[in-house]
C-alpha cells in the first residue's frame, strides 16, 4: 500500500507537472519584473512612441505568461 | 505683377535668437560656436535622417525630437542621441534564432520517422502537456529576446547643450544613470579596437572628467569621431 502511494507521489508525470508549474510561475514573475523595469526606465528617459510600444509588449507578455500558468494548472 | 510674399521667420529658441542678434561680443562668440556645431549636425542629419522623428531602432541621431529625460531643464536641448551599434546585438539574435528553429528541426526529423523517438510519448505524458511545453518554450525564447532588446534600448547616451547623460541598464538588474557638465570634462577620446569596430564604424568614447567625477564611457557608439568632436566643441563651457 505504502509502496503504491510512494510510486504515485514520485511518478515522473507528477514531478514534471509540479516542476513545470513552478517554472511557469517563475517565468511569469520574471516578466512582471521586466515590465516594472521598463516602466521605471520610461520615467528616466522617454521616447514618445517607442516607449509606449515597449511597455505594451512587456505588459502583453506578462498577461500571456500568467495565462499560461493558469492554463497549466487547469489542464495538467 | 504682385511680389511674392515671404513671411518673417520669428526666432523660436534661444539659440536662434543668439544667431539672429549680431550685437555683443559674447553673442558673436556664441553665434560662431553654435553655427559650427549646428552645421555639422545639420550636415549629418540631412545626409542620413532627412526631417524624421527619432525611430525605435535609431542608434545615432543628431538633434532628436520626441525624446526627453528626467531632470531635463526647460531650455536644455538634446544635441545628439546615441545607442550601441546594431551589430552588438547579433550574438543574442543568432542565439534566439537557433533556439527558435530547434523544435522545428526536431518536428521535421520526427515527421520522417528517422529516430522514431518522442520524449513525451516515452515518459507517457498526455498530448496537451506537449503543447503547453512548446508554448512555454517559445515564451521563454521570447523573454530572452525581450530582455536583451530592453537592455539595448535603454543603454544610451545623450549629449545636451548643458551636459552628457549616460544611461546604462544591464540584464535588468544593474541600472546606472550618470551625468556630467561640460565644465568638468577634460578630454574626450575614442577607441576602435578590432576588425568588427573598424568595418562597421563604431567605437567606445572615453570622456575624462576632472576631480572626483568618475570617467564616462559611451560603449560601441556609431561614428565615435563625430561624438568626440561635438564634445570637444563644448568642453569647458558651463
Amino acid at each position: 500500500m505504502n509502496i503504491t502511494i510512494l510510486n504515485q507521489i514520485f511518478d515522473s508525470f507528477i514531478i514534471f507537472k509540479v516542476g513545470f508549474l513552478v517554472l511557469c510561475l517563475f517565468h511569469a514573475v520574471f516578466l512582471f519584473i521586466v515590465y516594472n523595469q521598463v516602466r521605471s526606465m520610461d520615467r528616466i528617459v522617454s521616447e514618445k512612441s517607442s516607449s509606449a510600444v515597449l511597455k505594451t509588449v512587456s505588459l502583453i507578455s506578462v498577461i500571456l505568461a500568467f495565462s499560461l500558468f493558469i492554463a497549466a494548472i487547469v489542464i495538467l | 505683377m504682385p511680389d511674392i510674399f515671404i513671411a518673417d521667420h520669428k526666432p523660436t529658441t534661444d539659440n536662434e535668437k543668439i544667431l539672429k542678434e549680431p550685437h555683443s561680443s559674447e553673442n558673436n562668440e556664441k553665434k560662431h560656436h553654435l553655427k559650427s556645431v549646428a552645421d555639422r549636425l545639420i550636415h549629418h542629419k540631412s545626409s542620413s535622417h532627412p526631417e524624421e522623428k527619432i525611430r525605435m531602432f535609431s542608434t545615432f541621431y543628431p538633434d532628436p525630437e520626441g525624446i526627453s529625460f528626467a531632470d531635463q531643464e526647460p531650455d536644455e536641448k538634446i544635441l545628439l542621441f546615441l545607442r550601441r551599434h546594431y551589430i552588438t546585438n547579433v550574438d543574442w539574435i543568432l542565439l534566439a534564432l537557433f533556439f527558435t528553429i530547434i523544435p522545428i528541426v526536431f518536428g521535421v526529423i520526427n515527421s520522417f520517422n528517422i529516430f522514431n523517438f518522442n520524449i513525451f510519448v516515452f515518459l507517457n505524458f498526455p498530448a496537451n502537456f506537449t503543447l503547453l511545453f512548446l508554448i512555454f518554450y517559445y515564451s521563454v525564447v521570447f523573454t530572452f529576446v525581450l530582455v536583451n532588446f530592453v537592455s539595448w534600448f535603454y543603454n544610451l547616451g545623450l549629449l545636451t547643450t548643458r551636459r552628457i547623460v549616460d544611461i546604462d541598464l544591464h540584464d535588468l538588474t544593474y541600472k546606472n544613470v550618470s551625468t556630467t557638465g561640460y565644465s568638468v570634462v577634460q578630454d574626450a577620446s575614442y577607441i576602435q579596437n578590432g576588425v568588427i569596430m573598424s568595418l562597421f564604424h563604431f567605437g567606445d568614447v572615453h570622456i575624462q572628467t576632472a576631480g572626483q567625477h568618475g570617467n564616462f564611457e559611451l560603449e560601441a557608439v556609431p561614428s565615435p569621431e563625430r561624438v568626440v568632436h561635438l564634445i570637444e566643441d563644448y568642453i569647458g563651457k558651463k
